[in-house]
């Protein structure tokens, strides 16, 4: 049934707007208020101070530019120099003081004294620095030598002195002795001779330096962290 | 209707009102998204910053490392060249050959071959010249000439080589031993790579100043340090047969054994020289000094006498018997002799002591018959006399001396005097006779201005010559083969 009131418009009793209407206007009015709000406070407040402390990081990183290029400027001269210096590096770990190594072999052979040590003499030398890394050889130093002795145990005392002294440093251990005896010449003294090689391999650069020398060291340490690396 | 129109209005309003809330949360939304990425790349700077504030921090460090490099870079450019500069490097061991007695008789460039690296295609930072020479030389020519080469300012190295020693035949003949040698050198020359335009460093020359230590400490660890060749010392070439022939005009006179029992004696006596020349260095005191000098002086001159005594006897000819005494006897002897020489320009020089044994020997040298050896004796300490000479008690031994020189040097050049005697006439009544060089002189005449005829006998005529009065006995004229006999007064 429909009720229609037919009093004039000034005694007409007001609608009321209902309860729960009010309350969702009210509620949306004062969800939209907070987020407006919000949107204000993150517009204005959050998002300029975090604007405003970037502009100043940037200013910062802006000034910072020119001395990190003037750093990398630096760093590409100091590798430019470094990289003749490996290179000289390179070439003087791979070389070998000839002069020494003879010189100390000389001093070695006149320490066997008159003959009741030793008394050595060589028909030849030979030194090849052929470099097979894959067979681990760094090259051989041989020399045919002669013991003038009856004994052939001089051969062994003077191998072992070549195997003591510095003058090994850099080459692998000798073979262990091994001769013949050559035929006796009884125009010469002393009449009896022994030959014998006198046959040692090269160490690589590396096992030639001094256990304490910085660069043996640090070709060691980049050597185990390749290893590391790899495995 | 009026309901309705209330609820649509009501829902428009809600519509609406859910829309302004959407509308706003997606503003909401984005503002945060963008304060996010703000705040992302704010802290990626304040990254960079950091790091950047971090390699800054080390730009100090850097530049004087930079400097120091840039400083010892000119004498790594000396060592490994940007040049190949093949003339340069053959004239280099050209010189360095003549300057070292190591006779180049040919050379050659060896081709450059590929060298393998570790790591396959990694090409090389610097280029090879290789040269192979061939030459002739002993063992201390090659050492002189490989010292040099290895110390040269520009970076050469010795690589393969080969030594065939000496025949013994050559040098049996007496021919200095040669052995023929086959080297390699190396040379390098720098694959330059340098783009880099040098950084301009504020107040370079100050901040190098004040690196001069680190810079020059870096300069010598450049390359390795050279070894100090000292050339042959006493030592025997271990590439010449040291065996000595058993018959022959090299022939030994002793033994092997006999031989290095003497040099082992001599040997024991420069230890026992080289000890007490130690205990004057150390000498606390003068008193204690000039008493370890005058021990000293003996031990040294009884020494050199032994020495002076095999080497004249050239008994020793086993070769490493004569290499020790020349480097354990004989090189010491002089280096002692040297500083006491030395240390005489301070000193009294030699003490009365030594100046009697040094009379003694040149006595016993002249009753021998040793006029050289005598004279020789007196070479020793003829430098020191006029020291010695100051002091009154050392005076007549001086004198004494200077005497025996004297006498000794008239003796030796009386023997250089040609006299041929042809024989003497004896009277009763009359002055002897001698006729010398075709011409007859009585006692008493002048043969030349410093020589005249003292006596005549019938074995010996005695001649006066500077003073000094020389016998000679005439059966040794005639023969011609004159032997002094000096007899003084």
């Amino acid at each position: 049934m429909i009720l229609i009131s037919l009093l004039p418009e000034q005694h007409q009793q007001k609608s009321k707007a209902p309860f729960k209407h009010l309350a969702a206007v009210s509620l949306a009015v004062t969800v939209n208020a907070l987020l407006l709000a919000w949107w204000g406070w993150t517009a204005f407040g959050v998002a300029a101070e975090v604007r405003s402390e970037l502009q100043i990081l940037e200013d910062q990183n802006e000034s910072l530019k020119a001395r990190v290029a003037y750093h990398r400027d630096l760093e590409r001269e100091s590798a430019m120099l470094a990289s003749r210096e490996a290179a000289l590096e390179e070439i003087t770990l791979a070389r070998i003081p000839w002069t020494q190594k003879v010189d100390e072999l000389v001093n070695l052979i006149n320490r066997g004294g008159n003959g009741e040590k030793y008394l050595i003499w060589f028909q030849d030398l030979k030194v090849i620095q052929k470099v097979d890394e894959r067979r681990g050889s760094y090259g051989e130093f041989e020399a045919a030598g002669f013991s003038g002795s009856d004994q052939f145990d001089h051969v062994a005392n003077f191998l072992d002195d070549v195997e003591r002294d510095d003058f090994s440093k850099i080459f692998t251990k000798p073979a262990p002795p091994e001769g013949k005896q050559e035929a006796r010449d009884e125009e010469l003294m002393p009449s009896e001779v022994w030959s014998f090689n006198l046959a040692l391999g090269i160490k690589s650069p590396n096992d030639r330096l001094d256990p304490d020398d910085p660069r043996r060291k640090a070709k060691d340490n980049s050597k185990k962290k390749r290893k590391k690396g790899g495995a | 209707m009026e309901t309705n129109n209330e609820t649509k209005r009501w829902t428009v309003l809600i519509g609406v009102s859910v829309a302004v809330a959407l509308g706003l949360g997606t503003l909401i939304y984005f503002q945060h998204e963008k304060i996010e990425e703000e705040r992302d790349l704010a802290a990626r700077i304040r990254g960079e910053i950091t790091s950047a504030r971090q390699l800054i921090k080390k730009t100090p460090d850097l530049v004087k490392e930079v400097i120091i490099k840039r400083e010892t870079d000119s004498v790594i450019k000396t060592v490994l060249a940007d040049q190949e500069d093949i003339n340069n490097f053959v004239r280099t061991i050209t010189d360095l050959s003549e300057e070292s007695d190591f006779t180049i008789s040919r050379f050659r460039e060896v081709p450059s071959t590929k060298k393998s690296s570790r790591r396959g295609k990694k090409k090389e930072a610097f280029g090879r010249v290789r040269y192979t020479f061939e030459a002739e030389a002993d063992i201390f020519q090659f050492l002189a000439f490989i010292a040099k080469v290895e110390s040269y300012p520009r970076l050469m190295s010795v690589a393969d080589f080969k030594l065939t020693s000496a025949r013994r035949q050559s040098y049996d003949s007496g021919v200095e031993p040669r052995h023929r040698i086959t080297l390699d050198i190396e040379t390098y020359a720098y694959n330059s790579v340098e783009t880099q335009r040098p950084v301009r460093i504020d107040n370079y020359e100050r901040k190098r100043d004040l690196l001069v230590s680190e810079i020059t400490k870096r300069t010598a660890e450049i390359v390795d340090p050279p070894y100090p060749y000292r050339g042959q010392q006493g030592r025997r070439d271990p590439w010449v047969d040291p065996r000595v022939p058993v018959s022959g005009p090299d022939a030994p006179t002793l033994t092997i054994e006999e031989q290095i029992a003497i040099v082992d004696d001599l040997v024991a006596q420069a230890e026992d020289v080289e000890t007490r020349w130690s205990q004057v260095e150390k000498a606390d005191n003068l008193i204690a000094q000039m008493r370890a000098r005058s021990e000293c002086e003996e031990s040294l001159m009884q020494l050199e006498e032994q020495v002076r005594k095999v080497e004249s006897a050239a008994e020793i000819t086993f070769v490493p018997a004569a290499k020790r005494m020349e480097s354990q006897v004989i090189f010491v002897a002089r280096d002692v002799r040297a500083q006491l020489e030395k240390q005489s320009g301070r000193s009294q020089g030699p003490t009365v002591a030594a100046l009697e044994l040094v009379r003694e020997t040149m006595d016993r040298h002249i009753a021998d018959g040793l006029f050289e050896a005598a004279l020789e004796t007196f070479a020793d300490i003829e430098l020191r006399l006029p020291q010695a000479e100051r002091e009154p008690s050392k005076q007549p031994i001086v004198a004494e001396l200077y005497e025996r020189k004297a006498k000794l040097e008239a003796v030796l050049e009386f023997d250089k005097i040609e006299l041929e005697i042809s024989g003497v006439a004896l009277y009763e009544d009359r002055r002897p006779v001698a006729l010398i060089n075709g011409t007859a002189y009585q006692e008493g005449e002048l043969i030349d201005t410093d020589l005249m005829v003292q006596s005549i006998t019938i074995d010996q005529i005695e001649f006066a010559f500077r003073g000094v009065r020389i016998g000679r006995q005439l059966d040794e004229f005639m023969t011609r083969s004159p032997r002094n006999q000096e007899s003084r007064r």
